[in-house]
């Protein structure tokens, strides 16, 4: 029996039409998934049936009446829960305060602290979640957060649960525990809906597979019906591969060495501690991990935005401790941040202006810039590196896809001609198509001899691109593998703290 | 053709706010009892009416323009420095100071070196913000407002104390030496050479920001200030950089007021420019050409409204609630058709009840 | 001995309008207003305030206009800075002159009046003599004979800081400032908090406004606020955004303006111990910034 019918929903922005006459329905108790690449318009047709958003044709049926939710309040109290991909979680709150967020206890006038929080760890281990609802939100790790958002919804009592792209922050480990968790929550009658990209979460948990195009549905399946290059093929709409062959490394000098690297955050809570590492020329050293392990701290200090305590960063025989980004692009150093618009592009300037940033200097005479040399130079990169969609230089940057803009930040670096490549999650947000050609640009990068570091969560990304693995978990480096003598089960455990024999539990203890 | 509708409707955005807050002016002088009509002819006869008048308008656009360029260079690198008032006062006396103590100089080194001084003096006192914002991360916002009060306090010290004009009941420096005073164009206007030096300071400001890689690190500094530091700019320098350019322009302006309008230092001689400039850069959206309209705009309300005081009566202050009520009105884009005013009202009846609003801004999030 | 004790019972009595504005304007500040029109709020409810003194000779019926005054602007404030998303310095700054204006307007027109107005008729707030505190030294010099006002200030710091951090909607308001998408997923009414956290300024800044036109001075001048919302605002910010801080601060405020009234027969020149505080808040704000100053980033304040 249907829990939620959908029937030739559209929606538009503007002249952008995000969502095409969209039908489909949710059956009770099953668990759905809805696949599509990124921009495909998943997040829109979610956001619609939790009430942030409004159909601009159509209309959704819910237990066979027509819904019209204006909030999310709406939606909840009509037992449909969303986990958001970014979390809605107040950081300073405690875990019972933001799942009780609108619907405090109160005794008289106060809040009663002690009743919220009593009660919310009740739902904690009436539903089996590893959760202290006590501890703030700041303080716990991305994986206890996302079960606090899971709780949130579970104890407003929501019988059909939205989760959009729940996976992209979990380690292999904790990811297969929400799928089982998932699993058993479908089992007591719950409706789960899940937004996905990743093919082999689908295979591991759905019942149904509806795959978005374009904003338009190409179809739902039966999961036990098809197999994964068949959901990836209706999803991108031609056979896809990102294997490729590769040169064996042929190593070079050493370029960049850490040694017993620690630094410490604003409240002296050690954020990296220990790290060596090293990469040489021609070479891709790929860095694993679960995001929030140290990575993005470890990119800033390759990015010197973020100091050192002790330690010591050598570059090409040179100590290098404190450099701002500045002077270690002189050096020869080429970032590529994992936060795009905030760090790597300034959306509220245009494509050429994003293209010269820093080195802008280059393209001046006496202080004034150069207009026809800059124009020519922007429209060169845009051609080499295949920007789509780039014909008006003067457009603001934010008005590309996520693959352009990469591209954008791409083409800036390279052409740039670093010794060391920097990424840190070069193909987040990406479209296949550019994804694999940014990994071809990487590869080609090691083939010219130059030093490569990527860091990514992703780890087929890792497996694919690597010469060599550095695994991360709680701001240390736990192993180090060739990749050619190891496999994603092996990192996988890596990722999750475990050094093959060593205790579970201590995976899912951290920031607890 | 579309770039021509465009820029009609951008002009027409602005005349739309005057517009209505001059109306709700005139109602008001209106109730008040006043003949409106005459006292709206003096309003803009007194401002635009003659040779005289206009110049006069420039006159009062003079100190306008120099504290909205600064205030406009620094909010564009996002750096909030509401000190142009002290950075002014400051100007004003150390060129008061060097106006009456050098003696022997000829007419153009002493201006230009009275006009040095006021710019030193801005360029001083917002180096001290400037360092601890780039250094400390002291909060700009905080510690130029609280400089402002310091640097009245202090100037209005020193013209009531140690350098009081002998036998004057007012809080005011002697005269500066002939040789210090900006010239006027002609007698029977205080308009002077101080107009062509802001004219100047324009000039250098726009193409500064338009056309030159401390105008594009400017920009960049403003909207995204982690992407700056990324790329490879320096960041504290820039801060400071761009904190000194606006002190020192403030400065200038009090220079100015001094050697051109006043003749001396006089504690309280300036009735809010800086505020009147920050106003004005925030309407000017931080851009050279809107401070220099809106200079002119101000201009025109303060001269005209001293002729309209003086002719029918309407006090003053009424161009001070017009002057409020086009600031009003400017924050709002009102010929924007998805969010004209019209649309606004009916959303924000319905946003009382529920958070409709707010979904807006998750629209254009998913957008 | 004397001395001090008479500054410090000034002191509470400078104090206690800065930190009616500040407490006022902490609720915009923790739910993500930036609110610059404390200044106008004031303005309005001591210029009406003294008006309506002055024309029925109620203090109650005052003290109720004064604070209509500035939740009306308060109305102002937020339908043009939070309904039409106004640029909110711009609509603050805007409130300011407006008032500035309106208030010097009036007061020409009607009562033809230029800059100050003063009449027996105005009738002020009365200072309360409590025969307990009397009778106790030290504490009876401080806070005795004070204006209903101060002692109400008093209560006010204890009830923000309750309802910020013990009530629904404190909790609701440090949502909408700390992480607006948090409050907009459970279906709180985002807008409606920003109104309510400026209009609870409004009303803290109405008193305040009260307490400066109708205490011991019982006129009104021209821009009497004399920057004390920008002072307010000060205040929050070195406070961090909690109550006690705020107060804090506002206290370093009150003291300085009480220093400067009591010295001013003394050999150092009022102006020096006038910038106390501006001064002693940059160098307060410097210090915490030198010892943060450790591994961080030069823009994560920003």
């Amino acid at each position: 029996m249907s829990v939620i019918e959908v029937q030739e929903v559209t929606k538009r922005f503007g002249d952008f039409t995000a969502i095409d006459q969209i039908t489909l329905d949710f059956a009770e108790g099953e668990i759905h998934a809805i696949c599509g690449e990124n921009g495909a318009g998943k997040s829109t047709f979610m956001n619609m049936l939790f009430g942030l958003l409004q159909p601009t044709e159509g209309q959704i049926l819910l237990h066979g009446k027509p819904v019209d939710f204006h909030s999310p309040k709406e939606a909840i109290h009509s037992g449909i829960g969303m986990v958001h991909q970014h979390f809605k979680l107040v950081p300073s709150l405690t875990v019972f305060e933001n799942v009780l967020l609108g619907e405090e206890m109160t005794q008289s006038l106060k809040i009663d602290r002690q009743r919220e929080k009593e009660s919310v760890q009740a739902t904690i281990d009436n539903f089996g979640f590893d959760l202290d609802a006590g501890d703030k939100i700041e303080a716990i790790s991305v994986g206890a957060q996302q079960r606090a958002e899971i709780i949130k919804m579970l104890h407003r009592n929501v019988d059909i649960l939205i989760l959009d792209e729940p996976t992209a922050v979990l380690t292999p480990q904790e990811t297969d525990e929400l799928l089982d968790k998932l699993i058993e929550l479908k089992n007591l009658g719950k409706t789960i809906i899940i937004i996905t990209h990743k093919l082999d979460e689908v295979k591991k948990c759905a019942d149904r597979v509806t795959v978005i195009r374009r904003g338009k549905k190409i179809g739902t399946v039966y999961n036990q019906d098809v197999t994964e290059k068949d959901i990836s093929r209706m999803m991108v709409g031609r056979d896809v591969s990102l294997d490729f062959d590769k040169k064996p490394c042929t190593c070079g000098d050493l370029v960049l060495q850490l040694n017993n690297v620690t630094a410490t955050s604003k409240l002296g809570k050690k954020v990296l501690e220990g790290i060596d590492l090293e990469v040489k020329q021609g070479e891709i050293v790929g860095i694993a991990g679960i995001e929030g392990n140290g990575q993005a701290e470890l990119m800033e200090l390759f990015s010197g935005t973020r100091k050192l305590t002790d330690g010591e960063m050598i570059y090409k025989g040179k100590k290098i401790n404190c450099c701002d980004p500045a002077a270690l692009r002189k050096m020869g150093f080429g970032l590529v941040p994992e936060d795009r618009y905030r760090d790597a592009l300034n959306a509220t300037m245009s494509i050429w202006e994003n293209m010269i940033a820093g080195r802008h200097k280059d393209y001046c005479k006496l202080c004034f810039f150069d207009d026809k040399v800059i124009r020519q130079v922007t429209k060169e990169l845009i051609e080499e590196y295949d920007i789509r969609n780039c014909d008006n230089i003067d457009a603001l940057v934010s008005t590309l896809s996520g693959g352009n803009a990469q591209k954008i930040i791409m083409a800036r670096e390279i052409s740039c001609n670093p010794d060391i490549m920097i990424m840190s999650q070069p193909t987040r947000g990406v479209d296949i198509g550019s994804i694999e050609f940014i990994h071809q640009r990487i590869i080609q990068l090691r083939d010219e001899g130059k030093a490569v570091i990527v860091i990514s969560s992703e780890l087929t990304e890792i497996m694919n691109l690597s010469d060599r693995i550095y695994v991360m978990h709680k701001g240390k480096i736990v192993g180090e593998r060739e990749t050619s003598q190891t496999n994603k089960e092996d990192i996988g455990l890596l990722m999750a703290g475990i050094n093959h024999q060593a205790n579970r539990e201590v995976a899912f203890s951290y920031g607890t | 053709m579309e770039l021509n509708k465009w820029r009609i409707q951008m002009v027409m955005k602005s005349l739309l706010p005057i517009f209505l807050a001059l109306m709700i002016g005139y109602i008001l002088i209106f109730i008040s009892g006043y003949n409106a009509n005459e006292a709206f002819t003096y309003l803009f006869m007194g401002a635009l009416g003659g040779k005289k008048q206009i110049m006069n308008t420039l006159f009062a656009a003079t100190p306008l323009i120099f504290t909205g360029l600064a205030t406009a260079i620094s909010f564009k690198a996002g750096l909030y420095n509401m000190g142009a008032e002290g950075q002014l006062y400051l100007g004003a006396f150390a060129a008061a100071y060097l106006g009456f103590s050098l003696q022997g100089l000829s007419p153009g080194m002493h201006i230009t070196i009275c006009l040095l001084g006021g710019a030193l003096a801005g360029f001083v006192f917002a180096l001290i913000p400037a360092v601890i914002k780039a250094y400390l991360q002291v909060d700009e916002m905080v510690s130029t407002l609280m400089l402002n009060y310091v640097a009245i306090l202090y100037t209005t010290y020193l013209a009531s104390y140690p350098f009081r004009a002998p036998g004057s009941s007012n809080a005011e420096t002697i005269n500066i030496l002939p040789t210090a005073v900006l010239p006027r164009f002609v007698s029977e206007s205080q308009l002077h050479v101080g107009f062509l030096l802001a004219l100047v300071a324009f000039v250098i400001i726009y193409i500064m920001l338009n056309k030159t890689i401390l105008g594009y690190e400017i920009t960049a500094l403003g909207k995204n200030q982690h992407f700056t530091e990324y790329v490879g700019m320096n960041v504290a320098k820039k801060i400071v950089i761009v904190m000194t350019i606006s002190g020192i322009l403030a400065g200038l302006g009090g220079a100015i007021e001094t050697l051109g309008t006043h003749g001396k230092f006089v504690s309280g001689f300036s009735p809010d420019y800086g505020w009147t400039g920050l106003t004005i850069a925030l309407i000017g959206k931080f851009n050279p050409i809107g401070v220099l309209a809106g200079a002119f705009l101000f201009g025109i309300l303060k001269n005209g409204g001293s002729s309209m005081e003086i002719m029918v009566g309407v006090p003053r202050s009424l161009i001070s609630i017009i002057e409020g009520l086009i600031v009003l009105f400017m924050t709002v884009d009102m010929l924007n058709k998805r969010f004209s005013l019209g649309t606004k009202i009916k959303q924000a009846i319905q946003s009382l009840g529920s958070s409709k609003g707010s979904q807006n801004n998750l629209k254009q999030e998913v957008n | 001995m004397e001395q001090l004790l008479s500054i410090l019972h000034t002191t509470l009595r400078m104090t206690t309008p800065i930190a009616l504005a500040a407490l006022g304007g902490l609720y915009a500040h923790r739910a993500g207003v930036l609110n610059v029109a404390l200044e106008g709020m004031m303005l309005a409810s001591a210029f009406f305030g003294v008006i309506t003194s002055f024309a029925t000779g109620n203090i109650f019926l005052a003290l109720f206009v004064g604070i209509l005054a500035s939740v009306v602007l308060g109305f102002v404030f937020s339908f043009f800075g939070i309904t039409l998303k106004g640029n909110l310095t711009i609509v603050g700054l805007a409130i300011n002159t407006l008032v500035a204006g309106a208030s010097s307007f009036i007061l020409q027109v009607v009562f033809g009046q230029r800059g100050t107005f003063a009449n027996q008729k105005i009738v002020g707030l009365k200072e309360l003599d409590i025969p307990i505190l009397r009778n106790i030294p030290i504490l009876g010099d401080i806070f005795n004979k004070h204006t209903p006002i101060v002692y109400l200030s008093l209560l006010v710091l204890v009830v923000v800081h309750f309802i910020l951090y013990h009530t629904k909607l404190g909790v609701y308001i440090r949502t909408v400032g700390e992480k607006e998408d948090a409050a907009v997923s459970v279906g709180l009414p985002v807008n409606k908090l920003r109104y309510i956290s400026v209009l609870i300024g409004s009303v803290l800044c109405g008193l305040a406004g009260i307490n400066i036109a109708l205490e011991n001075v019982t006129m009104f001048v021209e821009n009497m606020t004399g920057g004390r919302g920008f002072i307010a605002l000060a205040a929050i910010y070195s406070g961090r955004g909690t109550a006690i801080g705020t107060y804090v601060f506002s206290l370093l405020f009150g003291f300085a303006d009480a220093m400067q009234i009591r010295m001013q027969n003394i050999k150092i020149p009022g102006a020096f111990i006038q910038m106390i505080p501006y001064l002693s808040i940059i160098v307060v704000l410097s210090v915490i910034g030198l010892l943060n100053k450790r591994s961080r980033r030069v823009s994560d304040d920003v």
